[in-house]
Parts: structure tokens; C-alpha cells; sequence
């Protein structure tokens, strides 16, 4: 009886030392790595092209990363959380909040909205945190954050 | 007939009328039962005197320790002249302002070695462009780093005055591509 204990407890404690799968659970880990690389850019209200800048990030699945665009009258935190739903699609989560003043500078108005896509990955979407409005005025300015995710594995091959 | 006791004690305290002081006077001589009432009268005034002196006595002792321990204050609360001035601190605030020193200190410790933490003096990149992770180990160690969340700063151009146009909004690229 106490052989058999001794024996079990062996086996316990070796057990956990012979990990096959280790080296296979960090492989797993790295494939769940996903790289996002964003591109702001500050519009016309015609189109044109003032400003630019790009960033990139590494992530894992359901966990945010913060793009904090400050300006002059304005500051929009967009809080961008990708989920991984299977193979090649990954759920987009996008939260903004904007602070900004127009007139008045103790009058500052909050705004805040949730919004999601699912896109592929290697896929761009474009975030708006100030909005979108199709009937833009010329004079109005857009800010747009193009996010672009994919696979860290993948970033790795394309090198 | 001899007086009454409140007679007699006015008598003592000087209070009776000349006419009347001289009538009682005059029986006193002759009445030793009012001369030893008269005499107690007079001892107990002088005890009350004397406990009036006593109390005025304490008051001025009393009096006299109180300044003296605020003049005791006052001494020990004169600054020396410039530049030596001896500026007091509380133990606790001290201890305070020792953490708050340590923190501040660790605070500038961790953003001076954080590798990837961001610089507020230029636009900041999360990751150095041109960075690649050479190992696995390396790129865990970069996301246990960040455990919570990643903050990427961009600082817009100051002169544009900016609109909110509405909601936020996630547009897939191509489709907006496409409607443009």
C-alpha cells in the first residue's frame, strides 16, 4: 500500500516535468498575439489630407488598447478591444469618448458611444470618434483612425 | 434688653446709624453674653477676610503660572534670524513626504527603464518602429507588461478647431472606400 502511495505520488510530481505540450501552449499563446497597427489621419471636410501619423500595438484577444488623440478644443479616447472568433475573423469592439469645447472653454460636452465590426483579419476598418456625417461641411475637419489586425504569426511570415 | 443677633452683626460690619452705634456701645460694657457674641462676629469677618486673601492669593499664583508658561512658549517659538531659520514639521508629515518622495522616485524609475512606455515629448509609439521581438519570451514579457491595457497617445495639430459630427462610428475600409 504505501508502495503504490509512493509510487502515485512519483508519478505526480514527475508528471508535470515531462511536458510535451508545453513548447505546443506558447505556440498557442503566440497564435492568440495579434498585432494591430493604426493609421490617424485628420481630413478636410473635402477630402483632403492635412495630417497623418501611424502607431502599431500587440495585443491579445479581449484586451483593449487605448488610442488617445489630443487636439486643440478636443480629446477622444477610443478604447479598441479585438476579439478573436475563430480562424480568420476577429470582432472589432470600439468605444470613443470625446471630450471637447467649441465656444466657451469651460463648457466642455461629453460624448461617448459603443460600436463593433467583424472584419477579417489582415482587414482594415476605419474608426470615426469624432462621427461621420455625409453632409460634411467643407469647413468641418474628420479625424479617422484606420486599424488594420492580424495575427502576430502572421506579421512573422509576411517577413 | 439685649439686642438681636442681626443688630449685633450689623454693628460689626459698621452698618448701624451713629445714634445707635453709641446705644450699643454703651450696653456692651455691661453685657458680656453681647460682648463674646460681638467678639465671634468680629473673629468670623476676619476668618472671611482672611479666606478672601487666601483666594485672591491662588488666583495671582495661578495667574502668574499661566504667563509664565505662555511667555515659556513665546521664548521657545522665536525664530532664529535668516538665514537659519528653524522651520518645525510634524513626525507625520514628514513621513508623508518621505513616501511621496519614494513614489515620485520609483514612478521616474519605472518611465526611465520602461522600454515601451510612452514619451509624452513626441508623439508617442507604443513600439519602436522598427522593433521586432527576437523571442517568444520577449514578446510575453512585452504583453505581461501591459497587462491591463495599452495607451497609445497621438497628438492631433493644435489649429484646426474641431466639430463633432455624431456617433461614433466602425466602418469596414473597403466599404467606406468604396462609397467615397
Amino acid at each position: 500500500m504505501r508502495r503504490t502511495g509512493f509510487l502515485v505520488l512519483t508519478l505526480m510530481l514527475l508528471l508535470p516535468m515531462h511536458s510535451p505540450g508545453q513548447e505546443g501552449d506558447v505556440d498557442d499563446l503566440i497564435r492568440q498575439v495579434l498585432y494591430l497597427e493604426f493609421h490617424a489621419r485628420l481630413l478636410t471636410g473635402g477630402g483632403e489630407l492635412l495630417w497623418e501619423m501611424e502607431n502599431k500595438a500587440y495585443t491579445i484577444s479581449g484586451r483593449t488598447v487605448d488610442v488617445r488623440l489630443e487636439g486643440g478644443n478636443v480629446l477622444a479616447i477610443s478604447h479598441l478591444t479585438p476579439y478573436l472568433r475563430n480562424d480568420d475573423m476577429v470582432l472589432l469592439v470600439a468605444q470613443g469618448e470625446v471630450w471637447y469645447n467649441r465656444n466657451n472653454p469651460r463648457d466642455v460636452k461629453y460624448y461617448s458611444g459603443m460600436t463593433s465590426i467583424p472584419i477579417e483579419l489582415g482587414e482594415s476598418a476605419i474608426f470615426f470618434p469624432l462621427g461621420l456625417n455625409e453632409k460634411i461641411e467643407q469647413t468641418a475637419y474628420i479625424i479617422e483612425i484606420e486599424i488594420t489586425v492580424d495575427r502576430y504569426t502572421q506579421l512573422q511570415k509576411n517577413r | 434688653m439685649c439686642p438681636d443677633k442681626e443688630t449685633l452683626s450689623a454693628y460689626v460690619d459698621g452698618e448701624l446709624e451713629q445714634e445707635w452705634n453709641e446705644t450699643l456701645n454703651y450696653h456692651l460694657e455691661g453685657c458680656s453674653a453681647c460682648s463674646r457674641n460681638v467678639r465671634q462676629l468680629h473673629g468670623l469677618t476676619n476668618v472671611m477676610h482672611a479666606g478672601d486673601t487666601a483666594v485672591t492669593d491662588a488666583l495671582e499664583a495661578a495667574r502668574y503660572r499661566v504667563w509664565r508658561g505662555v511667555r515659556s512658549s513665546c521664548e521657545q517659538r522665536t525664530y532664529h534670524s535668516l538665514p537659519f531659520r528653524v522651520v518645525k514639521i510634524p513626525v507625520p508629515t514628514m513621513a508623508l513626504i518621505a513616501v511621496l518622495c519614494l513614489v515620485m522616485g520609483a514612478g521616474t524609475m519605472m518611465l526611465w527603464t520602461g522600454g515601451y512606455m510612452m514619451d509624452r515629448e513626441s508623439p508617442v509609439a507604443a513600439i519602436p518602429d522598427d522593433h521586432q521581438f527576437s523571442s517568444a519570451e520577449e514578446l510575453l514579457e512585452y504583453l505581461s507588461r501591459h497587462e491591463k491595457s495599452l495607451n497609445i497617445t497621438i497628438q492631433l495639430p493644435e489649429e484646426p478647431v474641431f466639430l463633432v459630427l455624431g456617433e461614433p462610428q466602425l466602418l469596414r475600409a473597403a466599404d467606406y472606400r468604396q462609397g467615397e
